[in-house]
């Protein structure tokens, strides 16, 4: 292939999406092709999906030289080809085999793309492989071959032995090609309109004699397929087109400069609306002409500022609609994940997916994998009980773990259900106490029970697994929840099950956002986590341990003032505290501010890594009029107002 | 008039690469297809040239397609994309109608000159 005639990054580019979607589909083919093992009922077409699934990434690894794709698939598409000419059986061993087979190709496939070290164990595999499928070949012919000759081009083009495909090697198999159908044509007459015409390859003496008519259809490999999921999982090419995601960042990135300048421009136009209207009203006396000017283009600005707003804003939800991406890309994996760890567990365990189809940003969608990974797993582990556990308890022995994904509002739900024996508070508040994050004396809720799983190093797991209880906890998937700027939450019942609930916004760019003033700077609340804002008389404020605490309906609200956390100074009011109630997980906080300035909207510019991470400070916003507004991190806020206002809490509930 | 090419095959890689070989030396990729069916509808909406036909696809392979093509169109002009190993089906689809064949990994060379030895 001579190099100039393509980009090869970009072609790698394109094999590596091609190859991930295709190993996705073999993985789900393939733990269909399972059920097939235990119910005996096989569809061919799901064999004809992997197979094909499992050509196309050995066309396209070859292409690119990538020999040890190609190597690798062809072997597995040969396994393949076995099964859907039912020359071998339905084995567990061979779905064993496939499955540990696509997992090596996805190694290779990362090895080729980025250069990682290839996978190891793939000798032990290929010989396994090999002498495996040996056992059938012997009866039979490779992929299409049917007698003696052919098969040596089989051998050839597939080995993972063979690196390259040689030129010599492509003009025998024309050549193969073309005395067949110098065969065919002396053989039996060609019923197609137009005889078949010279192939690129001279024919080559035909010394083997014709012994049968060789062109007859095998029926499975060109069997047309039914119009399946295949047919609406790949959309047509003609409707969709492939964009890197740079680009679409560079493109937001530009909106969100778009979006500042708008607001820019609207507080301009009202601004001199307001300054005309009030020298009418003054009855300014050096108006005159200069209004009758100004006043049509003040007009005339505030019209464009409106139209201007109307048109960004559509800009702007076009944009975020061409960012979302259904989330199933991410649960397609976890199936596989799920049977691979309840088999190593020796549980039986049955995944429900729904709201597969839910969309949200790609940046989020790529994030929001490992976290739900870890949760699976958790569930698998921990949550499920062995079938004989849950057969003493009357439940059935496969436990049911449900994945689903729905919008509520601007934000995607995911939850994760299982009807597994639920959070052991006991055993919670044991380990607990042993890992000394509260004393025995503690009287903790249930719910600041289940919160103790949060905590770093935490785990209850008896045995410390290879699946989950190995270090990375609940603390870490919170965390990472967190950091796309979600809640993440818990409900337990003992017996019944666990579920897990994930909440996140749709986008991670744009934010609603209160404003409000704190000595002379104006900081960003978003407008999801705002409750609500009041103004409380000082009387009504009290200090409990020297913490300021107010009852809101009941409910003791701790205050934290923004001009002391961030060490403003300024002076205090003596009368009254305005209050922003904001609220976390049920958990609410009053912030205190000194004035209340508005909502907006804001686009979330995150710190350089210059300034470094500041507690109490998510990002940065610049507003209309070209000032920069800190955006408060409600998360921390809550947080540290809870660590340290918990023991004054406790007591004034107690009164 | 440069020549009109539809390309059909299910691998994106595939389709790219073809199509940066014809435009690069002259040809005009009028469409592409990713399975049979698609590739059926759009011979029939674009009558084009030349159609570079995949053999192994979702949907509808490649040779119902050269079939159903054939039967829609005698004259039309369809070179198939075959692997090594594929001789059976190779044959299959020329006495289906197909012209002529190129053998993956592809050799430019190769394919631009089966290509031209058809159109001529």
């Amino acid at each position: 292939m001579s190099d100039e005639l393509f980009n090869r990054e970009e072609f790698v580019a394109y094999f590596r999406d091609e190859a991930e979607e295709l190993l996705q589909q073999i993985d789900a083919d393939l733990l269909k092709l399972e059920e097939c093992v235990n119910t005996g009922q096989t569809d061919p077409e799901m064999i004809n999906s992997l197979f094909r699934a499992l050509h196309t990434i050995k066309g396209s690894g070859g292409m690119l030289g990538f020999t040890d794709v190609q190597g690798l698939a062809h072997k597995l598409e040969n396994l393949c080809d076995l099964l859907r000419k039912d020359r071998m059986p339905l084995s567990e061993t061979v779905v064993d085999l496939l499955f540990h087979g696509r997992d090596l190709l996805t190694d290779y496939v990362e090895s080729a793309v980025t250069g990682a070290p290839p996978p190891s164990g793939v000798a032990e595999y290929t010989s396994r492989l090999d002498q495996f499928v040996a056992i059938y070949e012997e009866t039979s012919h490779v992929i299409e071959g049917r007698t003696g000759p052919e098969l040596k081009f089989e051998d050839a083009a597939g080995g993972a032995e063979n690196k390259q495909v040689s030129g010599a090697e492509v003009d025998a198999f024309e050549a193969e090609v073309a005395r067949l159908l110098a065969e065919a044509e002396t053989g039996q007459p060609v019923a197609a309109p137009q005889p078949a015409p010279e192939p690129a390859a001279p024919p080559p003496a035909a010394e083997a004699p014709a012994v049968e008519a060789p062109a007859q259809p095998e029926g499975a490999a060109a069997k047309p397929a039914a119009k399946g999921q295949d047919a609406q999982k790949r959309g047509s090419i003609h409707q969709t087109i492939r964009v890197d995601i740079e680009r679409l960042d560079a493109l937001l990135n530009l909106v969100g400069e778009l979006v500042i300048n708008r607001t820019r421009i609207s507080d301009i136009a009202n601004t001199l609306e307001r300054l005309m209207n009030d020298r009418a009203t003054a009855g300014d006396s050096t108006m005159g002409a200069s209004h009758a000017i100004v006043a049509p283009l003040a007009k005339d600005l505030a019209d464009s500022a409106a139209l201007l707003a109307r048109t960004t804003n559509e800009i702007q939800e076009s944009i975020m609609k061409v960012r979302m991406v259904p989330i199933g890309q991410v649960f397609d994996r976890f199936p596989r994940l799920v049977r691979d760890v309840a088999k190593a567990r020796g549980k039986e365990v049955q995944l429900l997916i729904s709201g597969a189809e839910t969309d949200l940003d790609k940046t989020i969608v790529d994030e929001v994998g490992e976290p739900l990974m870890h949760l699976l797993r958790n569930s698998v582990d921990h949550g499920i009980e062995p079938p004989d556990v849950r057969q003493q308890r009357g439940k059935g022995r496969a436990g049911t773990i449900r994945l689903n994904a729905y919008h509520e509002g601007n934000q995607i739900i995911i939850e994760v259900t299982d009807d597994g024996g639920g959070i052991d508070l006991d055993k919670v508040r044991a380990r607990g106490i042993r890992q000394g994050l509260i004393s025995s004396e503690d009287r903790l809720t249930d719910r600041e029970l289940i919160e103790l799983i949060f905590t770093p190093g935490f785990s209850t797991a008896e045995v410390i697994s290879d699946v989950s209880g190995r270090g990375v906890g609940m603390d870490v998937v919170k965390k990472n929840i967190t950091r796309l700027k979600g809640i993440f939450d818990v409900d337990s019942v003992s017996g019944q099950g666990t579920r897990f609930t994930i909440k996140l916004p749709l986008t991670l760019a744009i934010i609603q956002a209160l404003l409000v003033r704190v000595v002379d700077e104006l900081y960003a609340i978003p407008l999801d986590s705002v409750i609500e804002s009041q103004r409380v008389e000082m009387p009504d404020v009290r200090t409990v341990h020297g913490h300021e605490v107010i009852t809101l309906r009941g409910q003791v609200v701790p205050l934290v003032r923004i001009a002391d956390f961030f060490e403003l100074g300024g002076a205090r009011d003596p009368e009254k505290v305005m209050i922003v109630i904001v609220g976390l997980q049920g958990r609410q906080v009053g912030l205190v501010v000194d004035s209340f300035e508005g909502e907006q909207e804001i686009v979330i510019k995150p710190l350089s890594d210059v300034v470094g991470r500041i507690p109490g400070i998510s990002g940065a916003t610049i507003l209309g009029n070209g000032s920069i507004s800190l955006i408060i991190d409600v998360h921390s806020l809550v947080s540290d107002a809870y660590v340290s206002g918990k023991a004054a809490r406790a007591e004034f509930s107690g009164v | 008039m440069s020549k009109r090419v539809l390309i059909v095959d299910d691998a994106v890689v595939m389709r790219m690469m073809i199509k940066g070989i014809l435009s690069k030396n002259g040809f005009e990729v009028v469409g592409e297809a990713q399975n049979g069916v698609e590739a059926v509808d759009k011979y029939k909406q674009l009558t084009p040239d030349l159609v570079t036909m995949d053999m192994v696809m979702p949907e509808m392979d490649g040779i119902t397609a050269v079939k159903q093509i054939i039967a829609h169109d005698p004259n039309a002009r369809i070179i198939m994309c075959t692997s090594m190993g594929q001789q059976a089906l190779v044959v299959e689809a020329i006495q289906a109608g197909a012209k002529s064949f190129i053998t993956k990994p592809f050799q430019p060379p190769k394919i631009l000159e089966t290509i031209n030895k058809v159109l001529s």
